[in-house]
């Protein structure tokens, strides 16, 4: 398990490669479920890969939400090439142009200081991708060792940690964030921390559920007899054992989170003018809604692309480990 | 129940609905308006900010001063007659007979005496009253203001902040109980009373009927509603739907769009909002009056007018806004010239700029917003960088007031005159020098100018064409110094329904709408 579960982060790239390349073998069979069915008969258990590989057959939509994750990341990773007006995409204003519809030289429009809206959706991509990968990333690295030791040593520190966690909780995470940002100043930075801050108890929870399920089971009381201390049956056990919920609650999360810093931008506690940032985008346009309805609605929409395609995915995953599928 | 009866149904309500919507939208009862203005208090001492929306109905002044373009300086209001003695220490104002104040009291010398005496004491623009040394009644219906040096008393007494007379029965019952106005009391003389209020959602004001103006006339409103809403683009909307009649802060970016919709005359005005740039002229490089002259050559006045405001501004002449004594056009302006900001670059000994300043504006202020990346990438033209910061006001200027030293290079302010006399105001606050920061936010000092403009202030009173030809010499002075950048005096625009007829916007009264003129046009 451990070894299956450390080798998933590659597994949603080779899911995506080998549904393309291996889609013939697939063809052979009359239909999916026949076929599958055909094999429980004969085949021995199935791997990863070929759990991944029917998840994606039965699951169109899972394929169309890696394929705009894995899109997202090029247009992140590549903006400087990609982006028509690169200097524009960084903030450059160009105030001859300002609020053009749509047209050849400006593909999707300008925004009110003329600069391309197409090169700030593109570069608007990094924050929209990487801000919600550190906020997950960094409650993740505090909720989940917490959670561990809260199941595994239970009685007060089990007490304390949750308690502490429940007070979390008690503010919807939003108006906590809004509540650190307004303290430390408005800026992306500031955000993603005040978002890590507040969205670390659901990984606590979650981790504890499966530190408790397994405290008392053959292998972990084995390790106890044989000696091994706490924190490296902590290490050993349980932590591998969460990265498949975590992988599936992160996923799921990121799609959450990337609304979460772009409505902090949109309310002016996130990224700051003059950022690239699709809510702060929204922002700039919403009163030109009316006249230049392409100022907002193309960061709008890359918005829930992006958001959609992260919750397909991690929909994906939550069928792709789902134990009704080991078969 | 099938399918087509109840589209049939539905689109009847629809019909229905939008026949009310036009029909509401005529009443003659409600003058039903959108505003931003919230109410930090109803107490008309304390007043000094949005809540002079609904002051300027409840209450009146002595004196109102009149639009930019009047004949006449003032309209009596209270008074009906002043006179000043002809040193400008004592200044006589005759009230008006028989006015009544919305308790039922009535206007005499005693009722101005105890307005202005509390105003003074506990006023949030207390400091207006500064020059003044004592009120006296002189008899039933003359009051006398004393002067400790010459002012204009007359702008004084017309102020939006700081002048209203009140009731003396509601200023016995502040006295025995301090948050008397708070639960919305309004105890003016003016045309509306305060007949309901709910914060943050709507006020309700109803025509009083003992108002000395009277209501003989045909098509004045007897209730205004006003919806308090924060945002420009809902107000927008609520204008369009019909849901009001008036909205009093529309997006500039709608401007177009609605001057071209024949159910509204659009008027453009000159307002007193003056957006100001602060140069550091105490820390290096911005203390060698070179660069900061090629500063002043390099910012886009056109480009920063048209992100800004769209359009509905004027480049600014120092820090005086257009229409505001003492604005003058014989003070110099920069234009764009890239060329001629690159040399005084090289002169001062940065050829090709090569460093970085730091920019501070309110993260809250839109137009700050929209323009000071425009600035920053026309300072990158010359090879100076910009670092943006957008901070809340409040940190703004808290450390802009903290060191010097240690501050922003570039500070934008948006700033107004508290009562319409920009050179005590404007002037003196932001320029004047001073040990402790406060407004003077470039940290300037100037012998000379300070001179001019304490010379200036003293014979605004008695003498205002030497006051103004004082105040010109000292404005010119300082741009020339460019201690400042001057990038725009914002104009504004509303949207009158053509049903509508007598409204009218007031530069010395920025924050406030008259509701008593609008009537139903025909």
């Amino acid at each position: 398990m451990r070894r299956g579960g450390s080798g998933v982060t590659g597994a949603g790239w080779r899911m995506f490669v080998g549904g393309l390349a291996v889609g013939h073998t697939g063809d052979r069979e009359p239909t999916g479920r026949e076929g599958r069915e055909g094999q429980d008969d004969l085949a021995p258990p199935r791997s990863t890969w070929q759990r991944a590989l029917s998840v994606l057959k039965r699951d169109p939509l899972a394929l169309f939400g890696i394929c705009c994750v894995v899109l997202l990341i090029v247009v992140a990773a590549f903006a400087p090439k990609l982006a028509p007006y690169p200097a524009m995409g960084e903030g450059r204003s160009s105030v001859s142009t300002r609020v053009s519809a749509p047209s050849k030289e400006f593909v999707l429009g300008t925004d009110r200081l003329g600069r391309d809206v197409l090169s700030r959706i593109i570069y608007g991509a990094r924050p929209a991708l990487i801000a919600p990968l550190i906020v997950v990333l960094l409650a993740v690295a505090i909720g989940a060792p917490l959670g561990a030791i809260a199941g595994l040593m239970g009685g007060w520190v089990d007490e304390a940690i949750m308690r502490v966690c429940d007070l979390f909780l008690a503010f919807p995470s939003l108006l906590l964030a809004m509540a650190i940002v307004a303290l430390q100043g408005p800026s992306l930075t500031n955000a993603v921390i005040a978002l890590a801050v507040s969205w670390w108890p659901w990984y606590t929870r979650l981790v504890r559920g499966v530190a408790l399920s397994l405290r008392h089971q053959a292998f972990v009381e084995a390790a106890r007899a044989l000696g091994a201390s706490t924190p490296k049956i902590m290490l050993r056990h349980i932590l591998p054992n969460s990265i498949t919920p975590i992988l599936v609650q992160a996923s799921l999360d990121v799609g959450t989170v990337i609304l979460a810093t772009t409505g902090l931008a949109f309310i002016g506690l996130g990224s700051q003018p003059p950022a690239a940032d699709w809510g702060l985008m929204i922002e700039d346009g919403r009163a030109l809604l009316r006249t230049a309805w392409w100022t907002s609605t193309f960061p709008g929409l890359a918005i829930f692309l992006a958001v959609l395609s992260f919750n397909l995915v991690g929909d994906a995953l939550r069928d792709l480990f789902d134990p009704k599928e080991y078969r | 129940m099938t399918k087509a009866p109840s589209f049939v149904r539905f689109a009847t309500l629809a019909l229905v609905l939008a026949l009310l919507g036009v029909v509401s939208a005529q009443s003659t009862t409600a003058l039903r308006v959108a505003s931003t203005a919230s109410v930090t208090t109803w107490d008309p001492s304390l007043s000094f900010s949005t809540e002079a929306v609904y002051m300027a109905n409840i209450y009146e002044p002595l004196l109102w001063a009149n639009a930019t373009g009047s004949t006449e300086k003032f309209t009596p209001a209270l008074a009906t007659s002043w006179e000043t003695s002809a040193d400008g220490l004592a200044w006589t104002f005759h009230l008006r007979e028989g006015v009544k104040f919305h308790d039922g009291e009535s206007l005499d010398a005693d009722a101005v005496v105890r307005s202005i005496d509390r105003h003074r004491t506990i006023g949030g623009a207390a400091f207006i009253w500064a020059p003044v040394s004592d009120v006296v009644a002189v008899d039933d219906m003359t009051v006398r203001f004393d002067l400790a040096y010459p002012a204009p008393l007359d702008l004084i007494a017309a102020s939006l902040y700081g002048a209203w007379i009140v009731s003396p029965a509601a200023l016995d019952a502040a006295e025995a109980d301090e948050g008397y106005f708070e639960a919305g009391i309004g105890a003016g003389t003016g045309p509306y009373t305060l007949a309901e209020y709910q914060p943050d959602a709507e006020v309700v004001l109803s025509a009083f009927g003992d108002y000395w103006g009277g209501w003989a006339d045909a098509g004045h409103f007897q209730n205004v509603v006003v919806s308090i809403v924060s945002d420009q683009v809902l107000q927008e909307q609520m204008l369009l739907a019909g849901e009001v009649d008036l909205a009093l802060s529309l997006p500039p970016t709608s401007y177009a769009s609605i001057s071209a919709d024949p159910r509204y005359a659009v008027q453009t005005v000159v307002t007193p909002f003056n957006y100001v740039g602060f140069l550091n002229t105490v820390r290096a490089p911005l203390d060698d009056v070179r660069v900061r002259q090629a500063i002043s050559y390099a910012v886009p006045y056109d480009d920063i007018i048209a992100v800004g405001a769209e359009g509905l501004g004027t480049q600014g002449r120092g820090p005086v806004p257009q229409g505001i004594y003492p604005w003058s056009e014989e003070v110099p302006q920069y234009h764009q010239d890239l060329d001629k900001a690159r040399q005084l670059l090289a002169e001062a000994g940065h050829e090709g700029g090569g460093f970085t300043l730091r920019l501070t504006y309110a993260a809250e202020n839109a137009i700050e917003r929209a323009f000071a990346p425009v600035l920053a990438d026309a300072l990158g033209e010359i090879g100076i960088q910009v670092e943006i910061e957008p901070l809340l006001f409040n940190q703004q200027w808290a450390i802009a007031k903290a060191d010097p030293a240690e501050a922003q290079d570039i500070f934008l302010l948006l700033y107004w005159p508290t009562y319409s006399d920009a050179g005590s105001d404007n002037l003196w606050s932001m320029f004047h020098s001073s040990d402790v920061p406060f407004f003077n936010l470039s940290y300037w000092r100037n012998s000379v100018f300070d001179d001019l403009v304490d010379r200036a202030i003293e014979l605004t009173g008695t003498d205002r064409a030497t006051a103004q030809a004082l105040y010109v010499d000292a404005m010119t002075l300082l741009v020339n110094d460019a201690a400042g950048l001057y990038f725009l005096d914002a104009g504004a625009w509303y949207a009158i329904p053509t049903y509508l007829s007598g409204f009218e916007y007031n530069i010395n009264y920025p924050f406030a709408t008259f509701f008593y003129p609008i009537r139903l046009a025909n």
